[in-house]
């Protein structure tokens, strides 16, 4: 008897819920979209002509005010290839996690995917960021289900979120906690303590004073790019084996576009020991996703520091010769790879 | 584990499917495992507090019951209360002290250098000290028998549905429910989801909503016009109280499932003809243990007036010191004091015939009265310092010309405030799952859609945490 009564409410419940699902779609969602998660309009924006879709974060689309050509690395992309229609989504702080998202979101007929590799994206300053909530919250309402269980997962926070103290945190624990490796002895062995080495000795100027804006910026390379990268356990390593699977599964071609790091800078500011680990990661990054005949355009080496926009802070903005630069070799690989007719 | 969350929705029926195919002796195992998983879902270490906290209690409890003497019992009761407040103090009032003490010393020109303790309090401390507190004090007094039975002992203490803000059980009345072989029924399936999702509409719907416009106005109420200011410090009511409210009724309704019935913590506080009556409405189970274990052994009302103004004074300042280790809860507990001291002098004086206990216009007029004093009361419990909370009665008072701001609440804000507004009205002196029961079968489930549609479409996308989770 119990058992009946449960089953006719269970059924009336699922059928309740389904009918809301319809009276969400038709009035509510759309808003909902907008409100969280305003990327869609990104997405909705790629025309259906396109066949090169670009991913990118704000490297992208920022340029230094008066250039004579602020047109983005995809825009720039998409001229170089004239036969094929290449265009670009665009969206801040984005990682491969984020990437995952919105690619699900594609229905476009596309051959190729281009996706930002940012290799300071791996290390916790950026994984603990307290952005990720917010990037995290928006990709919730665009996941594949139906609109109104995406909504009950927005409504019920099911995603990471954690405060900004939280973050910053997880971010303080890697930095003290992961090991470097150095070839020799040193005085530090983890980011956090070989910060505070920097912050202590600091970088005297020519006439030996400390150097306090330099000593700052070189405590910011540290802690961008000390680290160790895991492929075994990485997330972001993970998320783009997810998108490798699922662009597969579209029979999309894949593209990873491992972006320039200031390594002029990082050598002045901090020296051999950085580049070394910088080297160290990008050689794993790039061994790691050829293994998976993945096709990586690498241009970490390839921008030099006059070219970054942002002199007092690591970030991948280029001036026109930069973008220009990763354009080009971007649009070489794909002519090279799947196009080469063209 | 919050209970507005896709983790607890998932918990909760993996527990109660669990719990009714186990054989009925070993549920307290399950219980408590499921328990103990629920609180260390938060921080693991601090599971030890409360293992400490049962075995001092479990372990004092049988010693006390060996004892016929209350002068032999004496000795396992200040243990167990130096222990349990010790802990509680140790976490929770440590760095209030220790950072008032070198403010102090400070006055006269002394510098002492007292340490800061830098840990997380743990959450519900306050709520399962009390709690085993009042074992232990019963059990002193001979009104209880000591349990012998370490896991129901470990049960009723860590019980996951009320362990971190409530309803504090009495041993008295939780044990034997936890001992009981219940047997599944449909009624208290069907009354304990009515609770759940009645009290996740008040929590996700109503507070998280109300919450982002109190924040902004806490946050710089120099910006705002006085009217919003005025509408914040009404929306903090009501956020606080949907807040509190809905985590009390998913608490009894999760217990419910169980065929567990856990004491009433709300009924309809804000239609409280006076503050006395305010606080046999609002958050019942610790208003009935501060009488129980404080006001009653302070000899209540039946002493001298100005013994008996200290009484309350007493009570209230404590219970404000309960909630937190601010000089703001000390004056949220004062205003209270107060105004219950000034209440029932003007009622002595004035042979005022007691109103009857329904819902009347007169009630209505007096329930706005008291409204405004809880209203007021609030400012100093959402103010982090003293000096905010003032500075929220200047503005309110000064902010009136056209330069401030207005506050931007959309109409779905005001629609669903209304909604619980009038819920309250029909809710007066029941409770919701019997409330619904009454009504027909139709509309008893547009009710549930309607409620369930709101709490997944309107929900606040903000992340507020139960404000009780704090103390």
């Amino acid at each position: 008897m119990i058992w009946t009564k449960i089953t006719y409410r269970l059924l009336a419940l699922i059928t309740g819920l389904i009918a809301m699902n319809f009276i969400y779609e038709r009035w509510f969602h759309e808003s909902d979209l907008q409100l969280h998660s305003s990327v869609i309009n990104k997405i909705r924006a790629v025309s259906e002509e396109t066949k090169v879709l670009y991913l990118g974060e704000s490297s992208n689309n920022t340029f230094r005010s008066g250039e004579s050509d602020e047109r983005s690395i995809s825009t720039m992309i998409d001229s170089l290839l004239p036969k094929v229609k290449v265009s670009g989504i665009t969206n801040e702080a984005s990682h491969s996690g984020i990437y995952k998202t919105l690619l699900k979101n594609i229905d476009e007929d596309i051959d190729v995917v281009v996706i930002t590799l940012n290799s300071r994206s791996f290390g916790a300053g950026w994984k603990y960021s307290s952005l990720e909530t917010p990037l995290q919250k928006s990709m919730v309402m665009l996941q594949n289900y139906p609109p109104l269980l995406n909504r009950l997962l927005l409504s019920f926070k099911n995603y990471d979120i954690k405060s900004a103290e939280e973050r910053s945190k997880q971010v303080l624990a890697a930095w003290s906690e992961e090991y470097l490796s150095f070839e020799g002895a040193r005085p530090y062995s983890t980011t956090n303590s070989w910060d505070y080495h920097m912050a202590i000795t600091g970088i005297k100027d020519s006439s030996g004073q400390r150097n306090q804006a330099k000593t700052e910026l070189a405590c910011h390379y540290i802690k961008s790019y000390a680290f160790e990268l895991d492929t075994v356990n990485d997330i972001r390593i993970k998320d783009f084996d997810e998108i490798i699977r699922f662009a597969r599964s579209k029979k999309w071609k894949v593209v990873l576009n491992l972006l320039a790091e200031n390594t002029d800078k990082a050598d002045l500011l901090v020296g051999s020991d950085l580049l070394a680990i910088m080297e160290r990661n990008r050689k794993k990054i790039v061994d790691y996703f050829q293994s998976r005949n993945v096709a990586v355009v690498d241009n970490y080496y390839e921008v030099r520091d006059s070219s970054f926009i942002d002199q007092n802070w690591t970030t991948e903005h280029y001036d026109q010769f930069g973008r220009m630069t990763i354009a080009q070799n971007v649009a070489d690989e794909i002519r090279r790879q799947f196009y080469s007719k063209h | 584990m919050l209970f507005n969350t896709i983790d607890y929705i998932i918990f909760l029926p993996v527990v109660i499917i669990g719990y009714y195919l186990i054989a009925p002796k070993y549920r307290w195992v399950l219980l408590l495992a499921a328990s103990y998983y629920f609180y260390m879902c938060w921080k693991l270490e601090y599971i030890f507090l409360i293992l400490i906290s049962t075995l001092i209690d479990y372990l004092c409890g049988i010693q006390m019951s060996k004892h016929e003497s209350k002068k032999k019992r004496r000795p396992y009761l200040i243990l167990s209360l130096v222990s349990n407040l010790g802990i509680l103090v140790g976490f929770k009032y440590f760095n209030f002290f220790s950072e008032n003490i070198r403010l102090l010393f400070e006055k006269f020109d002394v510098s002492v250098d007292l340490p800061i303790l830098e840990f997380l309090l743990p959450v519900g401390i306050s709520f399962y000290t009390f709690q085993t507190l009042s074992y232990s004090i019963d059990v002193y007094k001979g009104k209880q028998k000591a349990e012998r039975h370490l896991g129901i002992f470990a049960l009723y203490v860590a019980y996951f549905p009320q362990l971190v803000a409530g309803p504090i059980e009495r041993f008295s009345r939780l044990a034997p429910q936890l001992k009981q072989h219940h047997k599944l029924e449909y009624d208290n399936l069907a009354n304990g989801f009515r609770l759940i999702i009645f009290g996740l509409f008040a929590k996700m719907v109503i507070a998280d909503n109300l919450g982002l416009y109190v924040n902004q106005i806490y946050e710089q109420p120099e910006i705002y016009h006085s009217f919003s200011i005025g509408c914040g410090l009404i929306f903090y009511s009501f956020q606080i109280y949907g807040d509190f409210f809905g985590y009390s009724l998913i608490a009894i309704g999760s217990a419910k499932l169980m065929g567990v019935n856990i004491m009433d913590n709300f009924n309809t506080p804000y239609l409280s003809r006076n503050i006395a009556e305010f606080w046999q409405r609002w958050h019942i189970s610790l208003s009935t243990w501060f009488r129980d274990y404080l006001y009653y052994p302070l000899g209540g009302n039946r002493v001298k007036v100005l013994r008996w103004i200290f009484n309350i004074l007493i009570v209230f300042v404590i219970s404000g010191f309960w909630h937190g280790a601010n000089l703001t809860f000390l004056f949220w507990g004062l205003v209270f004091a107060l105004a219950y001291i000034i209440e029932k002098g003007v009622n002595h004086f004035l042979s005022l015939p007691k109103p009857e206990n329904s819902l009347t216009l007169a009630r209505l007029l007096l329930s706005v009265k008291t409204f405004i004093i809880v209203t007021i009361a609030w400012v100093f419990f959402r103010s982090q310092t003293i000096e905010t909370a003032f500075d929220m009665f200047y503005y309110l008072g000064n902010n009136n010309s056209g330069d401030y701001q207005n506050l931007p609440a959309g109409t779905i804000m005001w629609v669903v405030l209304s909604l619980f507004l009038l819920t309250d009205l029909l809710l007066f002196n029941t409770r919701f799952d019997k409330w619904i029961q009454s009504k027909s079968l139709f509309v008893r489930w547009f009710i549930y859609f309607l409620l369930i549609f709101t709490i997944i479409v309107f929900a606040g996308v903000e992340e507020f945490a139960f404000i009780y989770f704090q103390f």
